[in-house]
């Protein structure tokens, strides 16, 4: 990994497939069952730490969620939405394995990282700013989760893992189980997953009802060894979920399914192409949300609404060593289509049909070039990507009922041009700066150019898209110090994205609301400007060999053109964890505090100030290690104190959950 | 070049006859799609019939007469006229009309009837239709339309008004164009047209009480017809509310139609 990248990965090494480096030693195998490395390069290099807590039985929100400067929407305790560094999830990119995949849903219930479980994951990037790790365009860097791969020739021909894990609020359990064979030439895995939970209850004791939810994980990877230096890898991902409750909003889940495949063709070589990977891929997404099982006084009229969305694409990455350079060439290609309707209900009268995505398609083919330039103690890594992005109605029936709130030519197709220098500096063996500048562009989401009354709970606005809107771009400028000395190590970094033609909703005062209640009808702008500026700081102390603090301190601040407070950014928060290690057991305890954030706007924004809280978690984890297979187990309290605490960035302001005890074994072959 | 000519002229040739022929066969009625409502014998053995394109309820409807004589020929400059009367108990009183005039299109003369109420088993709807000065009266079932089409309204200035939809072929999401009709009740048997009032166009959708943006408000285009523009941005149940304005002196504040579709 080289040094400076502005990102984050983190491995999830408790598979067991792991690589043969991390398999060599007992002692690391039993490590295997417990860990996962968040290993970073360049901003957070502090954050290679272990963290015991985290298991495969978590959840992806569960992981996401410990990764600093990683923000997540929650409607409900399922499926939240990742944003980095207060950037909405339509200003980042978000892949699955380099493929992208949209949610379904209108009222983004279902975020990409909702179909995808920790065991179907290798590691997740996260990219703060524009480099050579993204798949997309964006306006400041975007997740990608690299699916688990077959290996061949592993140390052992077969490999296998079973677990089941409870959480005492909300009597959550889940089971998963998992398989590999590895030859020669051939190498497959197979693994799956099955969670529910109940109603949860919040600090205090309030059962937060609609918070249930169930779902299920299966996937499958096959490697093949075609011929020196080829092979060939088959990913299939299937995720289904039901029943799946959403306190903050209206409406729930009847259903939430993804099909997710892709085959690839990898050429590694030796030469100045070192690698070369070409994968094609399509996903496909069904969602259905549900008012069945509200009572009745509380839904306003009976709906159902269904959505979907196809994805296709292809890309292809080149990796070219020569000299001090290192080239990454990436080319690639994808459609995706949204479709979403409406179906309502009235006691007396006829159902209402409409679309609320009037088959909305995007065709995007990009190019992109990164160059990592190594002269001594001075790095530069630099490139440039250009996207052709066309956006369209590809239904007349969605063009009809497109035209019954905008008219003209809707049809869309621009050019997105992102450049960006990121160098860094190794002034001694202790110290290095670091530094980025680029300038970044993102074409409005489907939703933003093509909704059709879509009610944002956040605001209480329906919103109409708008297919006029000018791209979004945005200066990003970051630097930071990064110093180790003995025990000590310390990361400083500011940051700030300097944003033209932000894209926030305006009233439109002649259109009247569809959905009942509705404070008005608002239509995506573009206002002049806005910006997100931000510290990051974070230490790690070795006390001893067995004990360590860590400390990580995140600070945003928005603001967009006429000095209001941008939605959705969450406030000073600092994550504090003392961990002891002794013999095969690993305890930590872990303090979250987050700030009162009284930096909202409500007129423009709709947005309300949040109290500060004090959250305590505690785990312990442990292996036993018989013949040569490993048990683990993990047990742990969360929020000690049973706070009862909502995040800044929780819709309708509905407590998160209280004290929980939590226990998951884990045995693996 | 001279062969190209020939080529052309007999093409021409073609083309020309086979329009004829086309033309000879296209003498009789368009009936595709119509609905007879009616069929009466003439004295000089010429056959009157009366089509509709749908089923006749409530409401403002075309009202097509074919007139064929004795040999099978179509005629095409009769003088035909309707008129309407419903019968009830005590009084009788007849309801808007559009008189025939001869469509070479559909090779029939379309006018058009206002059925302003259902018609039940003591109150009966006849349509007139006097030919060359020969009247035969064609008694027809109207039942209530689904939704309302049509109302009498009192305006401000003391008259009674009749507002009537005339429809689209089919209302669909999105624009669509529609005019109304505005006549006022002078006595149970006139209902003169009234042509350029000022007309406003809202709509509604009763069970959400929602409107819809980018309507046209419905201008006079004689005749008493008013034409304007209804945007719908979901199937289902939608109110076209028109005030409606003498000299920018409000006179039906609101007459209404229903739709459905």
């Amino acid at each position: 990994m080289n040094q400076f990248k502005n990102i984050f990965i983190l491995f999830f090494i408790l598979l067991p497939f792991s690589s043969k480096s991390q398999a060599d030693s007992m002692e690391q195998k039993a490590g295997l069952l417990k860990e996962v490395i968040v290993q970073k390069t360049g901003a957070f290099k502090n954050a290679l730490q272990k963290a015991p807590s985290v298991d495969l039985q978590m959840s992806t929100d569960q992981f996401l969620n410990k990764i600093p400067g990683v923000t997540q929407i929650k409607r409900g305790n399922y499926a939240w939405e990742p944003s980095i560094r207060g950037l909405n999830s339509n200003q980042i990119s978000t892949t699955i394995d380099g493929m992208p995949v949209f949610g379904a849903c209108t009222d983004k219930m279902d975020p990409a990282s909702s179909y995808i479980e920790p065991n179907n994951l290798q590691s997740i990037t996260v990219s703060f700013g524009a480099n050579d790790m993204s798949y997309g365009s964006s306006i400041g860097g975007g997740f990608n989760f690299k699916i688990k791969q077959p290996e061949l020739n592993a140390k052992d021909k077969w490999g296998g893992l079973i677990g089941g894990g409870f959480n005492t609020n909300g009597n959550g359990l889940q089971t998963l189980a998992g398989v590999n064979f590895s030859a020669s030439k051939f190498a497959v895995n197979m693994n799956g997953i099955f969670r529910q939970s109940g109603n949860y209850a919040a600090g205090g004791g309030e059962k937060i009802l609609f918070s249930q939810y169930k779902k299920w994980n299966g996937s499958t990877g096959i490697k093949l060894q075609v011929a020196k230096n080829h092979q060939l890898n088959f990913n299939y991902i299937q995720d289904e979920g039901f029943d799946i409750g959403y306190p903050s909003l209206l409406m729930d889940v009847q259903y939430a399914k993804a099909k997710i495949a892709s085959i690839s063709h990898i050429y590694s070589g030796s030469g100045h192409l070192r690698n070369l990977e070409t994968k094609f891929f399509f996903n496909s997404i069904d969602h259905a949300m549900d008012d069945t099982k509200r009572p009745k006084e509380s839904v306003a009229i009976h709906m159902d609404m269904p959505g979907t969305s196809f994805t296709f694409g292809f890309f292809s990455n080149a990796e070219i060593n020569y000299g001090k350079h290192k080239l990454k060439v990436k080319l690639n290609g994808y459609q995706n289509q949204l479709h979403a309707e409406m179906t309502m209900y009235p006691e007396s009268g006829a159902p209402m049909y409409m679309l609320t995505l009037p088959d909305a398609q995007r065709q995007v083919a990009g190019l992109d070039i990164s160059d990592q330039l190594t002269n001594g103690h001075i790095s530069f890594l630099f490139g440039g990507r250009m996207d052709y992005n066309k956006s369209s109605l590809f239904s007349a029936e969605g063009k009809r009922f497109f035209s019954s709130v905008v008219s003209g030519d809707v049809e869309r197709k621009s050019l997105i041009n992102t450049m960006y220098i990121n160098p860094s500096i190794h002034l001694n063996n202790q110290l290095r700066i670091f530094g980025g500048l680029s300038r970044t562009m993102r074409a409005p989401s489907l939703q933003e150019l093509y909704a059709i009354y879509l009610y944002n709970k956040l605001d209480g606005y329906d919103y109409i898209g708008n297919p006029f809107l000018k791209n979004e771009s945005s200066w990003n400028i970051n630097s930071g110090i990064n110093f180790k000395k003995n025990n000590l190590k310390i990361e400083a970094q500011v940051f700030g994205y300097f944003i033209d033609h932000y894209i926030a909703g305006s009233i439109k005062s002649a259109y009247s609301v569809m959905t009942k209640g509705a404070n008005g009808v608002k239509q995506y702008v573009n206002l002049t400007a806005a910006s997100i500026k931000g510290i990051e700081l974070s230490t790690e102390i070795k006390i001893n060999a067995d004990t360590k603090l860590s400390s990580t301190n995140t600070y945003t601040l928005g603001s967009d053109n006429e000095k209001r407070a941008l939605p959705l950014i969450s406030p000073f928060k600092s994550i504090n964890r003392i961990s002891y290690q002794f013999k095969n057991y690993f305890l930590e305890l872990e303090g979250i505090v987050s700030a009162k954030q009284n930096r909202v706007n409500k007129e423009f924004y709709g947005e309300e100030i949040t109290p500060g809280y004090a959250l305590f978690n505690f785990s312990v984890a442990r292996n036993f290690i018989i013949e040569s297979h490993t048990f683990s187990i993990n047990i742990g309290i969360e929020n000690i104190l049973d706070s009862k605490y909502y995040d800044h960035l929780t819709i309708s302001k509905i407590p998160s959950v209280g004290r929980n005890f939590f226990l998951h074994l884990t045995y693996k072959l | 070049m001279y062969k190209s000519f020939i080529a052309l002229f007999v093409c021409a040739i073609a083309c020309t006859t086979f329009s004829c022929k086309k033309e000879q066969g296209n003498t009789q009625p368009n009936l595709i799609n119509k609905i007879k409502i009616g069929e009466s014998i003439l004295t000089n053995n010429s056959k009157l019939t009366l089509y509709s394109d749908k089923d006749i309820t409530t409401g403002f409807f075309k009202v097509y007469a074919s007139l064929v004589n004795s040999g099978g020929d179509n005629i095409k400059n009769a003088v035909i006229t309707y008129s309407t009367l419903m019968q009830m108990d005590m009084m009788a009183h007849a309801s808007p009309v559009e008189q025939p005039v001869f469509s070479n299109e559909e090779k029939m003369y379309i006018g058009a009837v206002v059925f302003s109420m259902p018609s039940s088993p003591m109150n009966t709807w006849v349509v007139k239709v006097s030919v060359n000065g020969e009247e035969k009266i064609f008694p027809i079932n109207v039942p209530a339309s689904t939704t309302k089409n049509t109302g009498s309204y009192t305006g401000t200035d003391g008259k009674a008004y009749l507002v009537t939809i005339v429809p689209p072929q089919k209302w669909q999401v999105g624009l669509n164009d529609f005019e109304i009709l505005i006549n006022q009740r002078l006595d149970m048997m006139h209902f003169p047209v009234v042509e350029n009032l000022q007309v406003s166009l809202t709509t509604e959708m009763p069970s959400m009480g929602h409107s819809s943006p980018n309507n046209i408000n419905p201008v006079s285009i004689g005749n008493g017809h008013y034409k304007g523009k209804a945007n719908f941005t979901m199937t289902g149940d939608w109110r076209l509310h028109f005030q409606i304005k003498s000299n920018d002196v409000v006179l039906i504040n609101d007459a209404y139609v229903d739709i459905l579709f």
